[in-house]
């Protein structure tokens, strides 16, 4: 089930062939190679989402990968491995809020140029808001939607990922999108004054 | 009602929480209260750039650097415990073997 709403999928590392989940639990390390290069980019990109920061994001990838090779037995190989990376990721980066509490948001880093100059500007300005907006969100409406638009999980994918019903999955990304639209509009400057 | 209450309710209709009676509700305040709908676009402009807007790319050496971290990584105190058990273990047989070959 997708689910509604626009989502975007922003290249989402492929699911995992069973036979190298299998050598990955079994210690492996040119399986453990292989889902390092297939999902590095998107715990990244979730990481900078979550923290905000460059530095933070590459610790966070870091921590993930150490974590998952430690815990590799507790992945069942014939299950489909990106709802556990996920998962595993999510605790990781709870654990890191509760231990940071305070957000800053940096500049983002520089993005491919291509296409006219005044697109270029435009999309620059709203990644940056996008970005500042999702930094104002509280923690859990932040997990929510990198969950939903940075991986283009599904409504029950990430239920799955969060251990959570389909209808709390409902509420919370409810909840983080009114959040979410709350901040982006005050930081558009809109004469609209927001309801 | 809708008015004071317009982001929740768009946000519940996004997230699929609204029964077809909300609904029709909705899109029918929609249709008469200008100030709703301006805002109503504007959160599906907002929806849109959340979908498209670009996070950022990884640093090359990140892979390098995981790897790095997960070679140079302390072993954990257990198997410390059980190499330095070892090692007494077979110091200790070296040094009887003598004694009981002999």
């Amino acid at each position: 089930m997708r689910g509604p709403g626009i989502v975007i999928i922003k290249n989402r590392g492929p699911e995992l062939e069973p036979e190298t989940g299998k050598r990955f639990r079994e210690g492996d390390p040119e399986a453990l190679r292989i889902i390092i290069w297939e999902y590095q980019a998107a715990m990244y990109r979730l990481g900078l989402r979550m923290f905000g920061q460059a530095a933070d994001a590459q610790d966070f990838v870091q921590d993930i990968f150490i974590h998952v090779y430690e815990k590799r037995r507790l992945y069942h190989s014939d299950r489909p491995f990106q709802p556990w990376l996920y998962r595993v990721a999510v605790n990781l980066a709870r654990g890191q809020h509760r231990r940071k509490r305070e957000y800053a948001w940096e500049a983002l880093p520089e993005k491919p140029q291509s296409g006219r100059a005044e697109d270029l500007l435009l999309a620059e300005e709203r990644d940056r808001r996008v970005g500042e907006a999702l930094q104002r969100c509280r923690p859990l409406a932040r997990e929510t939607l990198a969950l939903r638009f940075e991986t283009g999980a599904s409504l029950a994918e990430m239920a799955e990922i969060l251990g959570v019903s389909l209808g709390t999955v409902k509420s919370r990304l409810s909840r983080a999108l009114e959040d979410f639209q709350r901040c982006y509009l005050a930081l558009g400057g809109d004469s609209h004054d927001l309801p | 009602m809708i008015c004071r209450d317009l982001l929740r309710w768009l946000a519940e209709r996004e997230a699929g929480r609204l029964d077809a009676r909300q609904s029709g509700e909705l899109a029918s305040h929609l249709r008469e209260c200008l100030e709703c709908r301006k805002t109503s676009e504007q959160f599906q402009r907002g929806m849109a750039d959340l979908g498209q807007a670009y996070s950022g790319r990884e640093p090359l050496d990140l892979s390098t650097r995981i790897l790095a971290r997960l070679d140079t990584r302390p072993l954990r105190p257990v198997l410390r415990w059980a190499l330095a058990l070892g090692e007494l273990a077979v110091a200790g047989i070296l040094t009887l073997l003598p004694s009981v070959v002999f």
